[in-house]
């Protein structure tokens, strides 16, 4: 029943992001695609040849619009459960039911990394009915391998924030430090650029990239294109790492924590 | 899981599934009454009424007195309280409980040698009399005193046999 | 211990600063109603928090139905039955709905038990409970707790916000239905004159320790006010006995035992023992609560502050 319960208390923004996702990319996608659009491929149009439309497509869509609604959704949906607990004072009520700490935090957690999962395959599958109908060309298949890097990306921003709110006790105060984090890690590049000397001392060498969430799903779309770019593996590890070690983290802060 | 003899269903509609609470709730125990703030222990108040009831003959041998938990709701007490002023009068012989679980005026409530209802009644007699030494009343007093309780009970067991009689 | 409902030994519990538990040794038998009674911040709902886990003791240990606190923790829980003080419960959710999420946690739920009491305690169960009145939010929280089946049932303040009417049907419910079923019920209260009526056992904690655990019976044929007027003061052994008050010839003592014994000494000495009369629970715990205060001290042949009220 805890289930239903974590899903009612997000049901709202999860249909409200499904909607906006499912609104941004099929009709976008469609419109591209229409005769006499900028990227209509058939012959004597503005782009010719149907590799046109897919890059515009996976430029446009997948490595910039979809990846920020996603994180956007992540960093949403990520208190709405358990800030929701805080915010009412029903952890007291919630712990004295008979089931662990542990089954309850796997659960909260699980249940929103559904929903982010939901948002990311219906934005794929959007865009990729949406090509389909359009141009209806076998390229469009390798879209459905864009699912992962958007995934793991999303579902970081969803566990870090998961775990700021339990560690500060509301919704609001996760939802704004996750935040916080997400932009400045954003400017990660840069901090990269600053302090590549010593990065490439301590790596003796190896190529060790700082890489946002964004970068990471930027550069896991691009690789779905354009295969010979190269999947950022470090990357994704490292977030992948990350979005378990968050739920981790909070629930031993959980576990420890006096109501 | 819960029986599924009593299952809800839902939703449930408030106008058929919720009537108002019966009478029965707030019913009171006809026959006895206890007043938990007074400094009297709970149980020994039921004694001494129950008691009191068979010296006057309100209640006679073979009545029925209320189960255990009837008598705890309708007083509001714990069935813990009335269970252990039930034991004490069945230890006294004032009460039975059949197999059943029904607790009953015991047939000739009080059937001890003279000599052993004669101990039970000592410490009662000594309690008089030490109270009505530090109260300075004359033992004439006291005695009077006693006379006067005898008298009025055995004035209540003939109304309470008049109206036996009269509706029987 | 295995057979006792609660049963703690030495339990302590440190916060910054304070000790709100301070070798508390609770002893609550199965089958009773067990009122555990203290001031605002004498320990209460830091000890019921320890029992049910929300929180952690520093030193000490404890079983809850045979169960070890805290390694146990969710044994215990599905066995008991928790009223918080807060009644906090999910405001957007109606009762209805309320029920239906509690009720896939206990496998002894009774349906017909919410039935009953829904109607019994007059719950308005389709509003959301956020729209719902104290009055009506308590009576939501006794509903989930006493359809759950539990062995043991503790209750936080279980009268806010509550009308005489209600409460009488609650005791009665509780009469009936819980303590009527060998069920333990473990009450926390202000409410000394519900207490009075329904426990059996009582416990008073003061600063963090048991003043007093016993049954409610024995404790008041015990307990006696003795009044007694004298010239000197008379000086005695009984170690039950307390010079609460003086004030001239005039000494007021409380006697947690023999009160006979002590009253025929002082007679003995040369005082005129006024009156022994006994004591309502909120007078002993009111007695018992400001003996332990600094300005009052404990043995007879010490003179304490006089406690004018007490007259």
């Amino acid at each position: 029943m805890y289930v239903w319960k974590c899903w009612r208390d997000s049901r709202a923004r999860f249909i409200f992001f499904l909607i906006v996702i499912l609104a941004v990319c099929v009709p976008f996608t469609i419109y591209a695609g229409r005769p006499g659009g900028p990227t209509d491929f058939r012959e004597g149009g503005p782009l010719s040849g149907v590799g046109h439309l897919w890059s515009w497509v996976s430029t446009v869509l997948l490595q910039t619009l979809i990846p920020l609604i996603v994180m956007f959704a992540a960093l949403v949906l990520a208190p709405s459960s358990v800030g929701q607990e805080y915010k009412e004072q029903t952890l007291g009520f919630l712990f004295t039911r008979p089931r662990s700490r542990r089954y309850l935090n796997r659960t909260c957690w699980s249940v929103g990394a559904c929903e982010i999962l939901g948002l990311v395959v219906a934005a794929v599958l959007g865009t990729f009915g949406a090509l389909i109908c359009v141009s209806r060309h076998v390229y469009a298949w390798r879209l459905l391998g864009a699912i992962l890097p958007l995934f793991v990306g999303a579902v970081a921003v969803y566990s870090m924030t998961y775990s700021l709110t339990i560690l500060t006790r509301s919704g609001e105060k996760g939802l704004s430090y996750g935040l916080g984090i997400l932009v400045v890690s954003l400017f990660l590049p840069l901090v990269e650029l600053q302090l590549s000397p010593w990065l490439w001392h301590l790596s003796h060498g190896h190529a060790l990239h700082l890489s946002s969430v964004l970068s990471l799903m930027w550069g896991g779309c691009g690789w779905v294109i354009a295969p010979e770019g190269g999947f950022p593996t470090g990357t994704f590890i490292l977030y992948g790492v990350l979005t378990l070690a968050f739920p981790v983290f909070a629930q031993l802060i959980l576990e420890r924590r006096e109501v | 899981m819960p029986t599924r003899d009593d299952r809800l269903t839902y939703p449930i509609s408030p106008k058929k599934d919720l009537d108002k609470p019966t009478v029965a709730v707030y019913q009171y125990s006809m026959l006895l009454h206890v007043n938990p703030a007074s400094g009297v222990p709970t149980y020994l108040q039921i004694e001494t009424q129950v008691k009191h009831y068979i010296a006057a003959g309100a209640l006679v041998p073979g009545d029925a007195l209320p189960s255990v938990r009837k008598l705890a709701a309708d007083l509001r007490i714990s069935t813990n309280t009335v269970a252990r002023a039930y034991q004490d009068l069945e230890r006294d012989g004032v009460l039975r409980t059949v197999q059943g679980g029904r607790t009953y005026v015991a047939e000739n409530p009080v059937s001890f040698l003279k000599s052993e209802r004669v101990r039970r009644l000592r410490p009662y007699a000594k309690q008089i009399a030490v109270e009505g030494t530090q109260l300075r009343l004359d033992p004439s007093e006291i005695i009077e005193l006693v006379q006067r309780e005898l008298d009025a009970l055995e004035e209540v067991n003939e109304r309470y046999g008049d109206l036996e009689r009269k509706t029987r | 211990m295995n057979d006792m409902a609660i049963w703690s030994e030495k339990l302590v519990k440190t916060y910054p600063g304070v000790r709100a538990v301070d070798g508390l040794s609770l002893n609550v038998p199965r089958g009773v109603v067990y009122g555990f009674l203290g001031r605002n911040g004498a320990g209460k709902s830091s000890t019921i928090r320890i029992l049910l886990g929300l929180a952690r003791a520093t030193e000490g240990h404890g079983t809850v139905l045979g169960f070890a606190i805290g390694r146990e923790q969710v044994a215990i829980l599905e066995r008991t039955a928790y009223v918080s003080e807060g009644k906090a419960l999910y405001g957007g959710l109606t009762p209805w709905e309320l029920v239906r999420f509690t009720r896939g946690f206990y496998p002894r739920w009774s349906d017909r038990a919410v039935r009953k009491y829904s109607q019994l305690l007059e719950i308005p169960m389709d509003r959301p409970f956020s729209k719902l009145s104290q009055g009506n939010r308590t009576k939501v929280c006794l509903l989930l707790a006493l359809s759950q089946g539990a062995d043991l049932l503790i209750f936080d303040e279980p009268a806010t916000g509550l009308d005489p009417v209600v409460v009488d049907v609650f005791l009665r419910i509780l009469a009936e239905d819980v303590v009527g079923e060998g069920r333990t019920v473990f009450i926390s209260s202000h409410q000394l004159s519900d207490v009075e009526q329904i426990a059996d056992w009582v416990g008073l904690i003061d600063h963090g320790r048991l003043l007093l655990e016993a049954r409610l019976d024995d404790i008041k044929s015990q307990f006696r006010w003795v009044t007694a007027v004298g010239r000197d003061l008379p000086q005695t052994n009984l170690p039950e006995a307390f010079l609460m008050a003086s004030e001239g010839n005039f000494h007021k003592y409380l006697v947690k035992k023999d009160a006979e014994a002590f009253a025929a000494e002082l007679s003995r000495q040369g005082a005129t023992v006024a009156e022994v009369s006994p004591m309502s629970l909120r007078e002993i715990f009111l007695a018992l609560v400001r003996m332990e205060e600094p300005c009052m001290s404990g043995n007879v042949g010490e003179i304490a502050a006089p406690v004018s009220s007490s007259f």
